[in-house]
């Protein structure tokens, strides 16, 4: 399966009543400060919008953004086109790279330990209706790739892939693990693989 | 990402029509042709633009990160989209819907493409087209393909050609029309895209219809050319025509459209079309950008002469049966509402529905139906939000849905008592909110945040304002609340700043070392009889102090209005003087250290320049003559506002000449602070060492400044007329504003020059 446009969000666990406009600077400083993997370019505020994609750090490669869509937040990892000289898999890669990110918001003073992610609450979709169209055959490609990282970075869980139904959306899961599990633990699995 | 048999192309290939299919793949190879080197970057450029791919803020590789101007390291630093416009870097899609027409399933479509070629947001734009931003080129035909499939084209929405027909989007369903312009709009969309008389044009061409001369919605008085529903007799009997206009245009300087002919046919209307690209083609300004839009070539023959060659233009045109054939066509077409109409019927309402129905439900003449207005943040939709909307479209209204100028989206043919369900199924997507068309919704271009343009963040300061009187309506006196704001990031009135009670543009002053962010103050714009007057800069206020000088002027209006004054009118009588005394102490810019948030930006924390847009600063803390030189050009301009409020036109235009002057002499002065010499001296000296070198354009970014001043002082005008003179007064401040941006870009110092 095509997976160059692979999305990862990870739920927020708490900080939904930060507000999006006080963590502006903070994507500022990561483009001063070439804080992330890739290119990045400049930042948008969608504050204004009803549930919408929040705050964005826009890359060339991959926006990140700390997402509201479906009135949940989370920091989302959006891949736009394959990484420059990567051997890893995109799966990887991006789990990789969201979570990171979200390592490096937590530990912000703009966040002042408001924020901390989910790491067992997340949700994967392919961001391509071409490459993944709304079909079974697309759920089972994408659960099929999912299930050794999943199987590996939440050894010992259990998870539930729960199926985007709506049919005008994006393929994809949301995916809830019934045990917690420490970010820097799983960021580090990653990063070791 | 797609494969030889699993493509948008493949896929679709049923879908599209034929030519909008070939058109597409001709852009997909010229895209492969400029990868392989073998197309001038300036070629694709004009290339792109045709088909609605648009540069966007940052593509020429620098951004102000808040410490220095960085270097953006795209993949690949030699292939170029453009002069100066990197191949990689993210590009704006401006899509075309006519009229402002959109049905449900291109919602479901402009939906998709938003999540994955964008950032999930399809943005309204002031002329009823929507963009995709932070869209790379390579994705466009794809893009392209997939909204051809629901019948939509970004052919012509950028470059040199017949843009996006606007129309009235109560167009049908209007109490004040005199017939519906939908069908016509369609008809000359049709016929004009693509044409072969409109591909030499000098610059833009926008045409808009309106239903009606009284209303603001069609806008027809700052378009290149304008249609004005009309019924007249005509042998006794009567029939439907238009009052055609042209040269209309806002811009940096306003133009107010000519009556090119009264009670025109509409069987004419697509021939006289014709006629005026082919004339425009033929004698419009090729070289100099900046004097190219039809303005300037009906200005400079007159609008006698410009008839006289339009009327025999027409002779000269061979017959074509579209002419008629495809009014007839779309006459047939009309528009049908999929709800019995009912009225509302009394009962307990939802929380907050009568309040929201006062400002957002328009009573159209068809018994028991209405228009509701969904007023758009901003103009942004999420894709979640476009998906229910096209829902909603399909359950209340089917296709009858338009976007407007004023950034909101219009679903016609709401029966009545549908109403309460149709408001909370919008609550439920977070678009509920009242105060359409009052202070609150505010009309804004995208500025700074993607504009290569932009100086000033207009989105930032529209969400900032929004949000306060959003808080604040319910306490807001009447007379307030329905005055309107619009904001431009620059003086080049993509927020139509030029056509409401309160506008600002963006623009820079130095402080030190340092640059400030403001925005002029525009007042005495007026949005009725299709935007039938044009306000005129009065203060430059930092960014952040506007908030504080809307609560001044607004306070002022409520406490000292007379009777049933309306806020133009109000600006009149007190005149700019007052006002400008009112504001003078915000308009003092404190030092860094006193008050550091005014040197950045709403919504942005960096610190404030425009360096990025144009070349690197390096200011320092220089005392130069040239300083006095501007503050006399600031004085002049002002006093020349004040002549023309106080009608007399000759007084304000030799003011107006006397701050160029200044304006020219500060320039010279920046390089050479000894200089002192006449008004013949000081052009000269301009035009050979600033304006003949380059060096001023190249800080400014625009041959149309300079040329504001060699016009002036070329002719005098003795005997202006109320709108020469009100364009030479914007001009003066024009050009005053170049020289802020030339001191600002290029360092003061000293300079090879003669008189050194």
């Amino acid at each position: 399966m095509d997976l160059r446009k692979i999305n990862v969000k990870f739920f927020t666990e708490k900080g939904d009543q930060v507000p999006l406009a006080a963590l502006i600077p903070v994507f500022h400083r990561w483009i001063q400060q070439d804080k992330l993997e890739g290119m990045l370019i400049d930042v948008t505020e969608y504050t204004h919008v009803h549930q919408g994609p929040g705050l964005l750090l826009i890359a060339h490669e991959a926006n990140y953004s700390l997402d509201e869509m479906d009135g949940k937040r989370g920091l989302l990892y959006n891949q736009k086109r394959a990484p420059e000289k990567s051997g890893e898999d995109h799966l990887r890669t991006a789990f990789r790279r969201a979570l990171q990110a979200c390592s490096f918001l937590e530990k912000e003073p703009e966040a002042g330990g408001k924020m901390k992610f989910a790491v067992n609450h997340l949700q994967v979709f392919v961001n391509d209706r071409l490459a993944a169209p709304h079909h079974s055959q697309t759920t089972e490609e994408l659960e099929r790739a999912l299930k050794p990282l999943l199987d590996s970075l939440y050894e010992g869980a259990k998870y539930l892939l729960i199926a985007e139904r709506d049919p005008k959306k994006r393929s994809g899961f949301e995916i809830k693990v019934d045990k917690l599990f420490d970010l820097e633990v799983v960021l580090k699995k990653l990063s070791q693989n | 990402m797609s494969t030889e048999s699993n493509n948008w192309k493949t896929q679709l290939q049923d879908q599209m029509p034929a030519d909008w299919a070939k058109e597409i793949d001709e852009f997909e190879a010229q895209i492969e042709l400029n990868k392989q080197g073998k197309i001038e970057p300036r070629i694709f450029a004009e290339t792109r633009l045709r088909r609605g791919a648009y540069g966007q803020r940052y593509d020429n590789g620098h951004r102000n990160d808040g410490k220095q101007i960085r270097k953006l390291q795209y993949p690949n630093p030699t292939l170029w989209k453009g002069p100066d416009t990197h191949w990689d870097a993210p590009g704006m899609l401006r899509i075309k819907f006519p009229w402002g027409g959109l049905t449900a399933d291109q919602m479901d479509i402009l939906a998709d493409l938003a999540e994955e070629y964008s950032d999930s947001i399809g943005h309204i734009t002031t002329r009823q087209d929507f963009q995709l931003h932070f869209v790379h080129i390579e994705d466009a035909p794809d893009l392209m393909r997939r909204l051809s499939s629901v019948e939509i084209t970004t052919r012509e929405a950028c470059g040199n050609s017949v843009r996006n027909v606007t129309a009235c989007p109560l167009a049908g369903v209007c109490r004040t029309e005199s017939f519906d312009v939908t069908p016509y709009s369609k008809a000359l969309f049709k016929f004009m895209l693509g044409h072969p008389d409109a591909q030499d044009f000098g610059r833009k061409f926008k045409v808009a219809f309106s239903g009606c001369a009284g209303e603001a919605c069609g806008l027809v008085n700052m378009h290149d050319m304008g249609f004005v529903a009309k019924k007249f007799t005509a042998y006794g009997k009567e029939v439907n025509g238009f009052d055609i206009y042209v040269g209309g245009g806002l811009g940096p300087v306003p133009y107010n459209a000519k009556l090119l002919f009264e009670n025109h046919p509409v069987e004419e209307m697509l021939p006289v079309t014709q006629a005026v690209a082919r004339v425009f083609g033929r004698l419009g300004e090729k070289k100099i950008r900046g004097m190219a839009r039809i303005k300037f070539l009906v200005a400079k023959l007159g609008i006698e002469e410009f008839r006289r060659l339009i009327v025999e233009e027409r002779k000269l045109l061979p017959n074509d049966p579209r002419w008629t054939g495809l009014i007839e066509q779309y006459l047939q077409e009309g528009e049908k509402p999929s709800r019995k109409s009912a009225n509302l019927k009394a009962s307990s309402y939802p929380k907050g529905f009568l309040e929201w129905k006062k400002t957002n439900a328009y009573q159209q003449p068809q018994y028991g139906y209405v228009t509701v207005y969904v007023k758009v943040p901003l103009g942004d939709l999420t894709s979640n939000q476009l998906r229910a909307l096209a829902e909603m479209a399909r359950k209340y209204v089917k296709d009858t849905v338009r976007a407007s100028v004023e950034q909101n989206l219009l679903f016609r043919w709401v029966s009545e008592s549908d109403l309460p369900a149709f408001y909370e199924d919008l609550g439920a997507i977070g678009l509920g909110a009242g105060g359409a068309n009052t202070i609150s919704d505010i009309t804004s271009c995208p500025g700074t945040d993607t504009c290569k343009l932009g100086i000033s963040a207009s989105r930032g300061l529209a969400r900032e304002l929004s949000r306060n009187l959003d808080e604040m309506m319910n306490r807001l006196p009447e007379e307030v609340k329905n005055l309107k704001i619009k904001v431009s990031g620059c003086p080049n009135s993509c927020g139509q700043h030029h056509i409401s009670d309160l506008g600002f543009y963006g623009v820079s002053r130095k402080a030190g070392s340092y640059t400030v962010p403001h925005f002029q103050l525009v007042l005495g714009g007026q949005w009725v009889n299709n935007g039938g007057s044009y306000g005129l800069a009065v203060a430059a206020v930092p960014s952040k102090r506007i908030p504080e000088t809307i609560q001044r002027l607004t306070a002022k209006f409520v406490s000292d209005r007379q009777k049933d004054e309306n806020f133009q009118h109000f600006v009149q009588r007190i005149g700019k003087t007052e006002i400008r005394n009112l504001l003078q102490d915000l308009m003092v810019i404190p030092s860094h250290d006193a008050e550091p948030s005014l040197y950045s930006d709403w919504g942005d924390p960096r610190e404030y320049t425009i360096a990025d847009i144009g070349k690197g600063e390096c200011a320092g803390e220089v005392v130069n003559p040239y300083e006095f030189s501007v503050t006399a050009a600031e004085s002049k301009a002002f006093e020349a506002q004040v002549m023309l409020d106080g009608k007399d036109m000759k007084g304000a235009v030799d003011l107006a000449y006397e701050s160029m002057i200044f304006s020219a002499e500060a320039v010279v002065r920046s390089r050479n602070r000894e200089y002192v010499g006449n008004a013949d001296n000081t052009v000269g000296e301009f035009k050979k060492w600033f304006f003949d070198t380059g060096e001023f354009v190249k800080h400014v970014n625009n041959t149309q400044f300079a040329a504001y001043l060699f016009k002036a002082h070329e002719n005098k005008l003795a005997h202006p007329t109320q709108d020469e003179a009100h364009r030479r007064v914007e001009e003066a401040q024009l050009f005053l504003e170049a020289v802020h941006s030339y001191l600002v870009n290029a360092a003061p110092g000293p300079a090879p020059m003669p008189g050194k």
